[in-house]
């Protein structure tokens, strides 16, 4: 019967959305939220105070169509080993979003606690930052560089040891 | 702004409410303008704009743009960019930017690190380095770390002492018109006389001592290391200070107001002067690696000397916070340390050390070292002149006389120096196994004929104490209490278990009324400490080498056998036919065994399949000693099982397409690159590690061998084991000075060696010693101290010597040097010399090894030009360097072989920083 069941996830800005329960259950602060409340949580939508409904509809889109994936292992070394880029095709182009809403994703599966969307969209950006040099990361981010010459100087010099 | 650039990263579906735009534009730099004239805009704006959904507004926007000249469009898209281009640092929690971080490399992450101050801060991170150094296979020594962390501000460098120390330093230094004049003449004699001044504890001091450190008042122990830590480099040190010499305001920056000396001193003057000075030095020496924001609030006298721009950054430094209550680790300087360590192990970038230390020949043993262990500073040997001798790592020298009590060779031996344990145990030639007391070297038991022939390897752990011989037994012995139902009590009487003597009882077989009666029985039936518990009786020649891990027992036999053993039943549950030849070494860490046999091969095993699934060629005659470090990454078996599995996947995706040639009939399988996953190099499908053994890229073996190399094995980016380096024994020893063999040993040797000689010429033994001793020929002159001792003998004489004093130097090779081969196995078994000695007490000759005092009276050099060489004399003392024994540990490779010498490379290679942090790094593993 679950299968079928949906229910109801409020945005932030006061937008409902319907979502299928084992949809919805690929959010661990959901799925504890209905063990805790139990059946209410079917009837009253669940409000996501921290997410807007663009993000929030991405993040179910996500979810639908990892729903199937077999529950995240809890051990957060078993993939040490294929750490970086390994992001599946799907997940690839699913992120490829502005980074406005890319680091929104990031943010709402944490809140959400989907731990699998988490480390796909931490993959993402650790992506923009791999084999970049520093200004194309400043650029990449917008970011100021507050260093003096000298300052730069030092810490390349410091940096040294890990050159590959 | 390259437009094309934008438009790849700037796609938006601008999913913002206004609200959420404005939050991070506001963070960023006014000049870029895009949100300043909004609001002045939007009161521009038509009103009914505002009011229309976000997709009309968008309709709108475009088609505003649309009038506009491209120019013009493209001025507007500049003022955008910094809607497309966020500082993730900005917006995203610092665990969530740390998760991202985990995912570079170091050399990504430092790249990043760059892009500005912040970036910088987030990427130094303590905890995400803590993470990636557990992350790449590496260890920690937590305890270590525990206590060092600890004890900082306790009796550690940044201890209110070493404040007091550095105090008083301050004075004269910065009086001295900031020249670090004083710490040049501050080298006083009395560091010098102390540096070799062995430190040895007297037994009740350190039996006081253990108190003590409950009280956190080990602080003159501190003293003690911190001490021969430093003296050791001291002189870079003092060429560092003085090429910092324009820096020094900055030495001082953390200094504090004296403290009155209030702390009771070091027992004499001088040790607590010596201390003290030292203590400043350090301390200042550190100071000027410390990130001077942590101290400063403690020196508002002297900020203004600081120049926190020239300041060293947090990377710099050991510590954090080190002034605070919980002064911490910096792990990013701890991993850029064991990242420069693992480069010097690649690179073959290393010291050679020697002990004995130069300068003090007489503390060397007198014959040929069989086995070496070390732990911390200290490390303990054993050789053929029948004594155990235990050395400080630190100063090189003996911390003790040497250990007297067998009367035969010293074949293997283990220690362990904590308090708990304080032991030495040693096997011999002579049967014997003999319990020592680590603090005081005094002999604590002997287990008098442990085993009918040589005792060639032991291993213990806290429960037993496992030896085996010569004799082809295993024997397990209890190193505490045992009563009849206590977990370690033997189980007897299993089919196939071990032979247990008489006295133990089986406790299925005894009846209910005894049991009930259980005190008093357990009681009558107590066993005390190294009983002899059981006999492991099914190898068929000698049994060289042992290891225990947790339950289980593995041996190497010269029957070319491996076999693992339950060690409470005694119960054989594997047996791997393992070599072609005898088995000298073996390494079992609870995922694979590793082997060295005198087939020249070392073997990787998986124990639950018993197949090979590498085999590592690369030495030309026996693998005496072997180590292995496999760095396995967090996770445990599943991880190699998972791996193994993939292997096996691959195997047999390709075999069902063909590709995997069918074995040769032969059997022979072709040399393939170990360690290898292609499916055609596969050795053992089905294994339940991978193809290397599995680990991580930092695994690493180190293998020693009668070929006079030691080959350190590591992998490739494929996984792949190959030769990283090939350090030779005899290099090591000529680096570490003029030979080492007595002179006057000579003369008390030469009996002995006319009747070892004897004993060797009835034997058909190895024509590649043969060779050795006439390439030997060719070496440099004997001595002309040479002659006074031998003068007696002819010329002939002088060739048998000759002969001798080669061979008697490999005599191990034949068996004598714990290491057996089985008949078959190997082509010329000889006569221990030493089984034949004791069968002859009388002729027990060479005579106990008394010359020290005459060693230091030679002169070790050649000083007058060699007399016109007699023919075939083998210098004395040229390095022989058949490898006996060899440990590796994260910084430093020591092994002993056939020259009294141990030598050692140290990969630190002089680099402060490193030595510093390899306390922190756990043991490889």
């Amino acid at each position: 019967m679950s299968e079928s069941q949906t229910l109801k996830l409020m945005s932030n800005d006061n937008v409902e959305i319907p979502v299928d329960r084992d949809v919805a259950c690929r959010s661990i602060l959901i799925k504890n939220m209905m063990d805790d409340i139990g059946e209410q949580a079917m009837t009253e939508a669940i409000p996501i105070p921290n997410v807007n409904e663009a993000v929030l509809n991405k993040v179910i889109e996500w979810c639908v169509h990892h729903k199937g994936d077999p529950p995240a292992a809890n051990d957060d070394d078993a993939d040490t080993r294929k750490k970086t880029t390994d992001i599946d095709e799907w997940d690839q182009k699913f992120m490829q979003v502005d980074q406005e809403m890319l680091f929104e994703i990031i943010l709402a599966a944490n809140y959400l606690d989907i731990k699998a969307l988490l480390d796909v969209g931490c993959k993402t950006v650790a992506n923009m930052i791999k084999g970049k040099s520093p200004e194309e990361i400043r650029k990449t981010f917008n970011i100021q560089n507050d260093f003096t010459p000298e300052e730069e100087d030092q810490i390349r010099r410091e940096n040294e040891w890990a050159e590959e | 702004m390259d437009p094309s650039y934008k438009v790849d990263e700037g796609y938006s579906e601008d999913t913002r409410s206004q609200d959420g735009l404005e939050s991070p534009m506001s963070m960023e730099p006014g000049s870029y303008g895009a949100l300043a004239p909004q609001t002045g805009i939007g009161g521009v704006l038509p009103s009914g704009i505002m009011a229309l959904s976000e997709a009309d507004r968008s309709e709108v926007a475009y088609k505003i743009l649309r009038t506009l000249r491209v120019s013009s469009i493209a001025s507007v898209v500049d003022r955008l960019w910094p809607c497309f281009h966020k500082d993730p640092i900005q917006i995203l929690p610092p665990e969530i930017m740390s998760q991202i971080f985990s995912y570079l490399t170091p050399s990504m992450l430092l790249e990043a690190s760059r892009a500005s101050k912040i970036w910088r801060e987030r990427v130094l991170d303590s905890r995400l380095w803590k993470h990636k150094f557990r992350t790449e296979g590496w260890g920690l020594d937590v305890e270590e770390i525990e206590r060092f962390e600890n004890n900082y501000n306790v009796n550690g460098p940044g201890s209110r002492l070493s404040r007091v120390a550095q105090g008083k330093q301050r004075g004269p230094v910065r009086g001295n018109g900031g020249k670090p004049a004083m710490i040049s003449s501050g080298r006083s004699p009395q560091g010098a006389r102390q540096r070799h001044k062995p430190y040895w504890p007297r037994p009740d001091e350190s039996r006081a001592r253990i108190k003590r450190e409950e009280d956190g008042e080990d602080s003159r122990r501190d003293f003690e290391d911190n001490r021969n830590m430093l003296v050791d480099v001291q002189g870079e040190e003092d060429r560092y200070l003085q090429a910092q010499g324009d820096d020094q305001d900055m030495w001082d920056a953390r200094t504090l107001s004296p403290i009155s000396d209030a702390q009771s001193p070091p027992e004499s003057v001088e040790a607590w002067r010596i201390s003290e000075f030292l203590q400043a030095r350090e301390a200042q020496f550190r100071n000027e690696r410390l990130a001077l924001n942590t101290a400063q609030s403690e020196t508002p006298q002297d900020s203004s000397d600081t120049k926190p721009e020239r300041a060293p950054s947090a990377e710099q430094s050991l510590m954090l916070s080190p002034s605070s209550d919980h002064p911490r680790l910096n792990y990013h300087h701890v991993f850029k340390q064991k990242q420069k360590l693992e480069d010097n192990w690649n690179n073959g970038q290393y010291r050679c050390f020697q002990l004995p230390h130069r300068n003090h020949p007489e503390d060397a043993h007198t014959e040929c070292v069989y086995t070496i262990q070390y732990s911390g500073k200290y490390l303990v040997s054993g050789s053929r002149d029948r004594t155990l001798r235990i050395w400080d790592l630190d100063t090189e020298r003996l911390v003790a006389e040497p250990l007297h009590g067998h009367t035969g060779s010293v074949l293997c031996l283990q220690f362990d120096h904590s308090e708990e344990e304080d032991i030495i145990i040693s096997g011999s030639s002579d049967t014997h196994v003999i319990l020592w007391r680590f603090s005081t070297g005094k002999m604590i038991k002997q287990l008098t004929n442990a085993h009918r022939e040589s005792v060639l390897n032991l291993k213990f752990d806290k429960r037993f104490l496992v030896t085996c011989s010569k004799d082809k037994t295993i024997k397990i012995w209890n190193r505490h209490e045992l009563r009849p139902g206590d977990r370690d009590y033997p189980v007897k009487g299993i089919s196939g278990g071990g032979e247990c003597p008489a006295y133990i009882i089986d406790m299925h077989s005894i009846g209910s009324s005894l049991r009930n009666e259980q005190f008093n029985f357990s009681e009558m039936m107590l066993l005390e400490p190294y009983t002899h518990l059981m006999t492991l009786d099914l190898h068929g020649a000698a049994v060289n080498a042992i290891q225990i891990y947790k339950d289980e027992l593995v041996s190497a036999s010269g029957d070319r056998n491996l076999r693992v053993w339950n060690i409470h039943t005694g119960e054989c549950g594997t047996k791997i036919e393992a070599h072609k030849k005898g088995i000298a070494c073996v390494q079992y860490d609870g995922k694979r065994i590793v082997s060295g046999s005198s087939d020249n091969n070392i073997c990787i095993w998986d124990p639950i399949t018993k197949t090979e699934v590498a085999r590592l060629e690369g030495h030309s005659r026996l693998v005496r000693t072997i180590q292995a470090a496999f760095a396995d990454f967090p996770g445990g078996r599943d991880r190699l099982e998972a791996e193994a599995d993939e292997v096996n996947r691959q195997w047999k995706a390709a075999s069902i397409a063909g590709l995997i040639p069918a074995p040769t009939s032969a059997g022979r399988q072709p040399r393939v690159v170990p360690g290898s996953r292609r499916p055609r190099d596969i050795r053992s499908v089905g294994a339940k590690i991978p193809p290397s053994g599995g680990g991580s890229k930092w695994g690493r073996i180190v293998s020693g061998s009668y070929d006079e190399t030691i080959i350190i094995w590591k992998k490739t980016d494929d996984d792949e084991w190959v030769i990283g380096h090939r350090l030779r024994q005899e290099e090591a020893l000529r680096a570490a000075g003029p030979p080492l063999i007595p002179r006057s040993d000579l003369q008390n040797q030469t009996a002995a060696n006319t009747r070892i000689n004897q004993v060797l010429t009835q034997q058909n033994y190895d024509p590649n010693q043969a060779n050795n001793q006439q390439a030997n020929q060719a070496l440099p002159a004997p001595t002309p101290q040479l002659q006074p001792h031998t003068p007696q003998v002819t010329n002939q004489g002088i060739q048998n010597q000759a002969q001798v004093q080669a061979s008697n130097q490999s005599r191990p090779l034949f068996g004598v040097g714990g290491y057996h081969a089985t008949p078959n196995g190997w082509p010329n078994p000889l006569a221990p010399p030493f089984t034949q000695q004791r069968q002859q007490p009388q002729q027990n000759i060479p005579p106990p090894p008394q010359p020290q005092p005459q060693h230091q009276t030679l002169p070790q050099p050649h000083h007058a030009p060699p007399i016109p060489p007699l023919p075939a004399v083998a210098p004395v003392g040229q390095p022989n360097a058949r490898v006996f024994k060899l440990q590796f540990d994260a910084r430093r490779i020591i092994c002993c072989s056939q020259d009294p010498k141990i030598v050692g490379w140290d990969f630190a290679n002089g680099d402060e920083q490193i030595v510093e942090c390899s306390r922190f790094f756990a043991a490889p593993q």
